[in-house]
């Protein structure tokens, strides 16, 4: 935190270091030295030698140790810190994901999925659902914040929805991976045979999986599909937009679908429902593209939810602790061993 | 203490029963211990190495069958010169613990108790490396007394180096009349660069050098030992372990070897003492050896 103080606490013992080389006294006679002759041959002793380097290197160790323990002592002094960047309100978020799983919109999904993934780490408090849903729905888990649970789901969900339907036509499939994904699906095409994403009951199922109603919680949705409604929704689009809104939920949408005929029209409805109730609305044209999307997504929430960012500081002197006792363990060993 | 007589000093020493049995020296076993080359015949005696050849008996010798010599009471008085190291390592600690100088001087002290006692002369000649002092032979207490002084005053740990050659060198320039030279130092002299003058001394003199004992600096691990020539500065850590232990007696004994071997090939008598004890047998199984003193 004051990262100065390690330099200072370096130039301090430095600084002090090099007034004592200068101020020390010169080396004083012991006054109850016993004075012998004809010694000077001792130091040429092979004993004498071998201990002599013994004893210089136990110096040099010394002088080491001190220097970390210096380190230590400045690492200390400069206040180490775990700084986290938190928001309060964002972990109050409940985030839904509503993905349409109909074939076009599996690679969307997939992006979405793994973003999220990589998301998850830095959520503290944050609880996450994922529905999905073609003709009905299918709850894959519901708002938790289990995130082993959420990490597996969603590592098993990017992982199932990570499949090219182009290769159904030529029969490359892989027919296990195939298999998966359609027990994945099971329960989302139920009904008529000839109804597919059908995004009004899409969102309306996921509007009501907010729980916690009494809570003050941030609740949002972020809606993945293209818009291409086959068959009789109970809910229509706009109708569902407007149950959402009406509980307070933030709609974010993710439109992400292939040039057609009937597409713009899709697309402007879409765009239409969403941003007529304030929420966000994103044209992914590019599977690469969501992964931005979802940033912006996160983005704006901090900024809707006037998350004013609290710097949560945590002290973290432990290692720099340890170091220094076990630094200064040594150096008392160390000059035990000297001095005997 | 230092008003008391020296030499009323050695004699209470020496006059110890103890002493006095173990040396006949007083009882009249011996009517000089300085046997020589006199008008009166004194006694046959087996010839022993260091015996001058020309003493050699040969009628006798023939007769017996061994080496036989005859000794004469030498009658007239001795000169002696007392050659002393007055170096800093004279002050240095001896082996019992006490200054290597007081050994030192207690030497001198005998050999002055009993040349005056004999009616000798003594002079002296001290010095080291930068000082040399020279006291020219003369009989009779006072005499002694103030050599013996003189010499005391000059150790010191503050004093100069030892060199034994400036001692050797005043002695040949100095001293022509033959004299018995005591030279007194410590164990490690002389060295091999003072061979050469130990030589010449010889070629005019009769030469006995007393060895006082050096204190081997491993003795005892809780003492700060210093060198008095060149600073050691021995950190605790250092400080006699038992294999610095073992080779630094075996280092001292061979040096003590070394200049037993260069004074034997001098054809030197030499005494090593490392105590007071000792001192005082040593002196006098040397002095008795002592029989070649021409005059």
């Amino acid at each position: 935190m004051h990262g100065w103080a390690l330099w200072v606490v370096l130039a301090v013992v430095l600084v002090l270091g090099v007034i004592g080389w200068f101020a020390r006294r010169p080396r004083t006679r012991p006054q109850d030295v016993t004075w012998v002759a004809n010694a000077s041959y001792l130091p040429t002793l092979p004993s004498f030698r071998t201990r002599l380097s013994r004893y210089r290197l136990l110096l040099a160790v010394v002088g080491v140790i001190l220097l970390g323990t210096t380190v230590a002592t400045g690492f200390l002094a400069s206040r180490p810190v775990e700084r986290q960047v938190r928001s309060e309100e964002l972990a109050t978020r409940d985030i839904v994901l509503c993905l349409d799983v109909s074939g076009s919109m599996l690679e969307f999904d997939t992006e979405v999925v793994d973003r999220f993934l990589e998301l998850l780490p830095s959520f503290q408090g944050e609880r996450i659902a994922l529905s999905i849903w073609n003709s009905t729905s299918r709850t894959v888990f519901p708002l938790t914040d289990d995130y082993q649970l959420v990490e597996e789901e969603l590592r098993y969900a990017a992982d199932v929805l990570d499949f090219d339907v182009d290769s159904l036509s030529d029969w490359s499939f892989d027919p296990g991976h195939y298999d998966r994904l359609l027990d994945y699906l099971t329960g989302t095409t139920g009904m008529g045979d000839n109804e597919s994403s059908l995004v009004g009951d899409g969102l309306a199922t996921c509007a009501l999986m907010f729980d916690e109603q009494d809570s003050e919680r941030s609740r949002s949705i972020i809606l993945a599909t293209d818009n291409q409604v086959l068959g009789n929704p109970v809910y229509s689009l706009p109708e569902a937009g407007q149950l959402v809104a009406d509980r307070g939920i933030d709609l974010f949408g993710i439109y992400a679908g292939a040039v057609t005929s009937s597409s713009a029209a899709e697309e402007k409805e879409y765009r239409d429902v969403v941003e007529s109730h304030d929420g966000l609305f994103f044209n992914a044209e590019d599977p690469d593209l969501v992964s931005q999307v979802v940033d912006q997504i996160t983005a704006q929430q901090a900024v809707d939810l006037d998350a004013d960012v609290d710097v949560v500081i945590t002290d973290r002197p432990e290692r720099y602790f340890a170091w220094l006792v076990v630094a200064l363990a040594t150096y008392l060993v160390a000059v035990w061993r000297l001095r005997t | 203490m230092a008003s008391t007589s020296r030499l009323a000093k050695v004699r209470a020493r020496l006059d110890l029963p103890t002493v006095r049995r173990a040396s006949g020296l007083l009882e009249g076993r011996h009517r000089s211990i300085y046997s020589g080359h006199g008008q009166d015949f004194d006694e046959m005696a087996l010839y022993q190495i260091g015996d001058d050849v020309s003493d050699i008996d040969w009628k006798a010798t023939a007769s017996t069958g061994h080496p036989v010599i005859r000794r004469f009471v030498r009658d007239s008085n001795l000169a002696m010169v007392l050659a002393v190291d007055t170096g800093r390592n004279m002050a240095a600690t001896a082996p019992d613990g006490s200054r290597k100088s007081d050994l030192a001087l207690f030497a001198a002290e005998v050999i002055c108790y009993l040349a005056r006692n004999r009616g000798d002369t003594v002079a002296l000649v001290a010095g080291d490396d930068e000082r040399i002092v020279q006291i020219p032979a003369r009989g009779g207490s006072s005499h002694m007394e103030m050599l013996l002084r003189r010499a005391e005053a000059m150790f010191d740990l503050e004093a100069p180096r030892s060199d034994l050659n400036r001692v050797f060198d005043r002695i040949l320039t100095w001293f022509t009349r033959r004299s018995l030279v005591v030279v007194i130092t410590d164990e490690a002299r002389p060295e091999p660069v003072h061979e050469m003058a130990l030589k010449r001394l010889r070629t005019r003199h009769e030469v006995m050098v007393v060895q006082i004992g050096d204190r081997l600096p491993t003795d005892d691990p809780n003492e700060v030992i210093d060198d008095v020539d060149t600073p050691l500065d021995i950190p605790e850590f250092l400080r006699s372990r038992k294999d610095l232990v073992e080779e630094a007696t075996e280092y001292a004994l061979r040096r003590r070897g070394d200049a037993a071997a260069l004074l034997r090939r001098r054809g030197v008598e030499a005494v090593t003492a490392d105590s007071e004890d000792q001192l005082i047998d040593a002196m006098i199984d040397i002095l008795r050896r002592q029989k070649r003193v021409h005059r």
